[in-house]
């Protein structure tokens, strides 16, 4: 078992679901909220991920964090180093492909919040921030718990845009997926096998950890027709 | 008094209302589908009218020749319809203390209370959102609308799940003290033995049109007679 590339990739995975909550929660809000015409265009590039080859993903993600490009020489005087080959550009490259996970959850759980909630919240005074954070993040805490596990283990699982964008250096780029192809590459099946067989506990683990305990969570619908119409 | 000049369009339906409520408490009665609902939204500034100039006691609230639309929130006013909507994960006490600002908690504790006696809902404050009936439900509604004190009350029937008894006994006291705290009402009802009984001012919504305006034996001078002919109409059967 390679303990490196374990502790990287949990590293790896929490520090991108924590940095995709922090985006994604305001920019579903957005979406629910805005009427602007620009919401189906980010809607619809925030969804890119999913459709896009990963590789082609992390093949435009080396090219635009390298030396090449403005964007990436900006890293290089921040940083001192570029952004690929890096850990920090795996966990750029990382928030993007994962996005769509962590987004998608929210504005479905943020869009199905009965608007009377909305309104009356409205009506007594609440501000969007106020609304989001008092209203809509407690009736669609499973929504976002949901967008948490999916966006970790997604990245717990990622392939194509680490191996593309950051390579395989031990300690820095190496993930357990790496470490897997590597191991299965040497014919070593006897820790393939433990390995594969980490990542499949950890992904069993977390949804069993969503669908056991619903409600703990906002049901992400909070729908009060069925006690409003009771006597 | 508020004043209203409101142009909307919600589909097929049009609506076109123009009126000077001066009145402390109006009943605005209408049947179903008249907008009287859809009016309380557009003065409560939850939907944007076509065209619209909405005054409140000389505040503009609204007016879209000079693009002013003051936000809703207690300092344009309550609205509570018969939906209740209550805050599902916060507590009952919790609820009505939401939209109070600038008090200290003891005083924001001592208005809970005081607008719980108001809706005959004592009882109620530490019980959970979810235990509550319709009738109860809708109470914490109306005690939470009102505990902010809002400029203006919007009533959309906020009592219907309450029984004739309670909710007479509750509109007496807040019609005391809602004229103690100076707070403009319109109470929506499209039961005419309701606005009937009222001693209040009475629009009448047909349309999406307030047609008339004035004490109810007026306004209604017509659904009255309608309602004393049945009546004989069925004694003598």
């Amino acid at each position: 078992m390679d303990w490196q590339a374990f502790f990287l990739t949990l590293k790896l995975a929490s520090l991108t679901t924590a940095i995709l909550l922090l985006i994604a929660i305001p920019l579903a809000a957005w979406i629910t909220l805005s009427r602007s015409r620009w919401r189906v265009l980010i809607e619809s590039i925030s969804g890119l991920p999913l459709v896009l080859p990963p590789t082609v993903l992390g093949f435009y993600l080396l090219v635009l964090l390298g030396p090449r490009t403005a964007f990436g020489r900006f890293f290089v005087v921040l940083l001192g180093h570029p952004l690929a080959f890096s850990f920090a550009g795996l966990v750029v490259g990382s928030v993007i492909y994962s996005f769509p996970f962590a987004l998608q959850p929210i504005v479905a759980g943020f869009s199905a919040i009965d608007p009377g909630f909305t309104d009356a919240a409205r009506l007594l005074g609440a501000n969007p921030i106020r609304l989001i954070r008092t209203i809509w993040i407690p009736l669609a805490g499973r929504s976002i718990l949901t967008a948490a596990v999916l966006s970790f283990l997604h990245t717990l699982g990622e392939f194509g845009v680490v191996l593309m964008l950051g390579g395989d250096i031990p300690g820095a780029t190496r993930t357990l997926s790496i470490a897997l192809f590597n191991q299965v590459e040497g014919f070593d099946y006897a820790a393939a096998n433990r390995t594969a067989a980490v990542l499949v506990l950890f992904c069993v683990l977390a949804l069993v950890a969503v669908y056991a305990r619903p409600h703990l969570f906002g049901s992400g619908t909070a729908s009060r027709e069925s006690e409003d119409s009771r006597a | 008094m508020l004043e209203l000049d409101i142009k909307a369009h919600r589909g097929q339906f049009a609506l076109a209302a123009s009126c000077r409520l001066v009145s402390p408490w109006t009943v605005l009665f209408g049947p179903s589908g008249a907008g009287k609902s859809t009016i309380l939204r557009l003065i409560a500034g939850l939907d944007h009218p076509d065209q619209a100039r909405i005054v409140l006691d000389d505040q503009l609230l609204t007016d879209t020749a000079s693009n002013r639309h003051i936000k809703p929130g207690p300092s344009r006013c309550g609205l509570v319809t018969q939906r209740p909507a209550l805050f599902p994960h916060i507590s009952v006490a919790e609820n009505i203390g939401y939209g109070i600002t600038n008090l200290t908690s003891t005083e924001c504790s001592q208005r809970i209370e005081s607008t719980l006696a108001l809706v005959g809902a004592n009882d109620l404050s530490h019980r959970p959102v979810h235990a509550l009936s319709g009738g109860e439900s809708q109470r914490i509604a109306l005690a939470r609308a009102l505990a902010p004190q809002p400029r203006l009350l919007l009533l959309d029937e906020p009592l219907s799940a309450v029984g004739s008894d309670a909710r007479d006994a509750i509109l007496s006291r807040l019609r005391t003290w809602l004229a103690e705290h100076k707070i403009q009402t319109i109470l929506v009802t499209h039961d005419v033995i309701d606005a009937l009984t009222t001693d209040a001012e009475v629009a009448l919504m047909q349309e999406g049109r307030i047609t008339a305006l004035g004490p109810a034996a007026d306004v209604l001078a017509a659904e009255r007679n309608r309602l004393l002919s049945r009546l004989q109409m069925s004694q003598s059967n």
